[in-house]
């Protein structure tokens, strides 16, 4: 956590909108935004799904990002460090072959990939991504993702009882 | 305008039982507590909400603590919670953290009320004996059996407490097969296996639900009211009397005070009101670093360092429970299509720890050692499933070899835990202040912790952790580690407001009442000047069911119905 915050700095957080809550956790986000985009790609890398795993565009993995982004319990620096992260990314991105992230052929993101997870941020930054998009999979679907309960059947995972009716935040 | 005899500041575990025993006595009390009224049908097994967003803990950007830690070189660290992220809050809601807790429950033994005689002085510690016995203890121990309700089965093992009853009250929860397994390899190994008692109602009792093996019981609100927490257990019943008034949502920010006797408590409403109560007897609950926060907060001019703090012991000696935990890996590929299915048998709990070694002999000395609980991995997927986003060589993982990893850590394979607890010692380096530069949203200062690890505690959870590990691997175990280290559990945690006979070295009398001041007394685990080996809790409830009795002794013989609430 310590070090992830030294590393933010200030620039636009495009994404961040007026806290608000609502039972709709994870609704559509607007996909032109260019950090939504590289997110977006950034998840079919880490986890692209297929032998019995769900993709992210099932969970509604990006659309729970949007809702990240709204929720007033996330830590406006962890909304500012997403969005900044997509940004030091298509930075690299751009330096090392001439396109943002998301415009790059498959082999190249990897290699985008596999540098930043070597440089501090982007370790931090992955491990933030990842541990959302974990909760799409993971999260029960009044949130709006996981549909169909995909993520918790492909892992024969059983949910706690009462489950949440309408999301608590 | 209502009459209060007791004004008790806090909720939770410290509080419940001075709010049900004065309650049912005959006085009016008032219950003041910052969370919000939660109950049975407000819990759900949400883990965004509850793990992941921490909604029953404050914001850290509206109320933190100051946190600072020792560098290498004795030079100070200074980091806000704001900007590290470290979370000392618990659970701000009616009968606080004990909705959320595990209800690991175990009693303190003989020994640990008498650490300093039985083993002599640590350097660079303040270890001391309480200046109440096991014994002076043990009726209250019992009183939460049954009141709280433990369940659980006596059995014989060489660090066995005496009892005054034969058996809980209440018998063991439904028990994972797995306790098989784990009774099996401690034959072996000629350790002694303990059913580990419990603070979770097996069947409808009390009044209250039973179990319903939810599968998320620690850090979960309890949706059927088997758990023992503060409110189920005991509030709710003084409530019942029409004589307990609990207020949620508002947070008392001081204590006003004249030379001998605190004459009434602040508080800002629901809606940010600054509002005043005064009564007979004041109790200050909030858990051991608000307490000490509070006290300091109530400076004046009688008590210009803090009440209860003339001799500067105030926030000293904090503890929490030293240890750490540790785990293994049961892999479906070792094990039988028997074996299988009852290693994934869920709901039902491990119940097993370990005490054998609660006082052990090395290099010819005794060491006081602790308590081993065994339990299975928390269920909450999200947690479990970021532990297995790095590989063995500590690269981060992605793409299909993620997606494999997650697959065989959920459905071929099941890790088991332990935690262990041993003393925290009390030294002067660890303790709670408040920090004037940093304010929470109502402009009132901050705690502030300064957190220091005994050497010895870490050299205690080592050799108990190899012990532990020793279990795992008889059992079958593969991929053990564990992790013992300095860093404080927030959720136990304990002194700062000690209790004994001399003033000089003590903030609280034996009775738990402020020395100098004739009503103002502290019943959370603040007044615990070593913690013992186990999880504070029943010791918590336990020693608030002996301080109800004390202000009802003092109590005896006057007026009720003394008090009012009024605007500031
Ligand atoms: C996840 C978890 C698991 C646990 N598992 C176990 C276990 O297995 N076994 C065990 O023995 N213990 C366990 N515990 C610890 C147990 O919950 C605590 O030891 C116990 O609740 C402490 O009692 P307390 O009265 O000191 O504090 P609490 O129960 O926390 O009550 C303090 C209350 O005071 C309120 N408060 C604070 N400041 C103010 C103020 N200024 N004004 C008004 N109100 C205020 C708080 O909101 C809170 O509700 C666990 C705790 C947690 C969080
Ligand atoms: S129902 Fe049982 S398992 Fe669930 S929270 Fe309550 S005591 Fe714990």
């Amino acid at each position: 956590m310590i070090n992830r915050r030294t590393l933010l700095f200030g620039g636009a957080a495009l994404l961040l909108l007026p806290a608000e809550s609502g039972a709709e956790y994870a609704r559509p986000v607007t996909m032109h935004a260019e950090p939504y985009q590289t997110i977006a790609t950034v998840h079919r890398d880490l986890f692209p799904g297929g032998g019995g795993a769900p993709s992210p565009r099932l969970l509604k993995a990006i659309d729970y990002l949007g809702g990240v982004m709204r929720d007033p319990y996330v830590d406006d620096d962890d909304k500012r460090f997403l969005t900044n992260g997509a940004r030091w990314l298509n930075e690299q991105a751009r330096k090392d072959y001439g396109y943002a992230y998301y415009r790059l052929p498959p082999e190249q993101r990897q290699q985008v990939l596999q540098k930043a997870s070597g440089l501090v941020w982007g370790d931090n930054w992955l491990w933030s991504v990842l541990s959302y998009l974990f909760e799409a999979l993971l999260s029960d679907p009044v949130y709006g993702a996981n549909t169909h309960e995909a993520g918790w059947r492909w892992l024969r995972y059983e949910p706690g009882y009462p489950r949440p009716k309408t999301p608590l935040i | 305008m209502k009459q209060y005899d007791i004004c008790i500041v806090g909720s939770g575990a410290g509080a419940s039982p001075v709010a049900y025993e004065l309650s049912r006595a005959g006085y009016r009390v008032l219950v003041l507590e910052k969370g919000p009224y939660l109950t049975e049908k407000d819990f759900t097994k949400d883990e965004i909400a509850v793990s992941r967003r921490s909604i029953y803990t404050p914001r850290l950007r509206e109320e933190q603590h100051v946190v600072e830690t020792y560098d290498s070189d004795g030079s100070i660290d200074r980091v806000t919670a704001a900007e590290s992220g470290w979370n000392f809050w618990n659970g701000s809601m009616v009968g606080g953290s004990s909705n959320l807790m595990s209800g690991y429950f175990h009693r303190m033994k003989p020994v640990d009320f008498r650490l300093r005689s039985a083993f002599g002085p640590v350097a660079g510690a303040n270890v001391v004996d309480w200046p109440i016995s096991y014994d002076d203890m043990e009726p209250y121990f019992t009183k939460v059996e049954q009141l709280v309700g433990v369940s659980g089965r006596v059995v014989e093992h060489p660090f066995q407490e005496r009892r005054s009853t034969k058996d809980f009250p209440f018998p063991p929860t439904w028990e994972q097969p797995i306790s098989g397994w784990f009774d099996t390899a401690c034959e072996t190994l000629g350790y002694h296996s303990i059913p580990t008692p419990r603070a979770v109602l097996p069947f409808d009792a009390l009044g209250r639900s039973g179990c319903s093996y939810s599968n998320f019981c620690g850090s979960y609100g309890c949706a059927t009211g088997a758990k023992g927490n503060a409110r189920a257990a005991l509030l709710e019943k003084a409530k019942a009397t029409g004589r307990c008034d609990i207020l949620p949502n508002v947070f008392v920010y001081r204590l006003d005070a004249d030379r001998q006797h605190v004459t009434a408590a602040h508080y800002f409403d629901a809606d940010g009101r600054p509002r005043t109560v005064t009564a007979g007897t004041f109790v200050v609950a909030a858990q051991a670093i608000e307490s000490v926060r509070l006290l300091f907060n109530s400076r004046n001019d009688f008590h210009p360092d803090g009440l209860g703090n003339a001799n500067g012991q105030l926030g000293k000696n904090l503890i929490f429970s030293a240890g750490g935990s540790g785990q293994g890996r049961f892999e479906f590929a070792r094990l039988n299509e028997r074996q299988r299915f009852e290693l994934m048998t869920r709901g039902a709990f491990v119940n097993r720890s370990l005490q054998e070694w609660y006082v052990y002999h090395q290099n010819g000395r005794a060491v006081k050692g602790g308590t081993i609980d065994f339990l299975f991995e928390h269920a909450n997927p999200v947690s479990r499933a970021l532990r297995e986003l790095y590989d063995d060589d500590g690269n981060l993982l992605w793409g299909r070899k993620l997606q494999a990893r997650l697959e065989h850590a959920f459905t071929a394979s099941r890790i088991f835990a332990f935690e262990v607890f041993n003393d925290w010692m009390p030294t002067d380096k660890c303790f709670v202040s408040v920090d004037e530069s940093v304010k929470d949203k109502w402009g009132v200062p901050v705690g502030k912790i300064r957190l220091y690890g005994h050497p010895q505690d870490i050299e205690v959870g080592n050799y108990l952790a190899e012990k532990a590990e020793s279990v795992l691997r008889q059992m079958g175990a593969v991929e053990i580690e564990s992790d013992i280290s300095s860093a404080p559990p927030p959720n136990l945690v304990a002194g700062g407001c000690r209790f004994g006979t001399d003033p000089e070295h003590s903030v609280l009398d034996p009775n738990c009442k402020m020395h100098g001041i004739d009503n103002l007394y502290v019943s959370d685990a603040s007044f615990m000047p070593t913690g013992g080996s186990v999880p504070y809790t029943w010791t918590i409830y336990a020693n608030a069911f002996r301080v109800a009795d004390a202000i009802m002794a003092a109590l005896k013989g006057r007026e009720t119905g003394y008090n009012n609430v009024k605007d500031s």
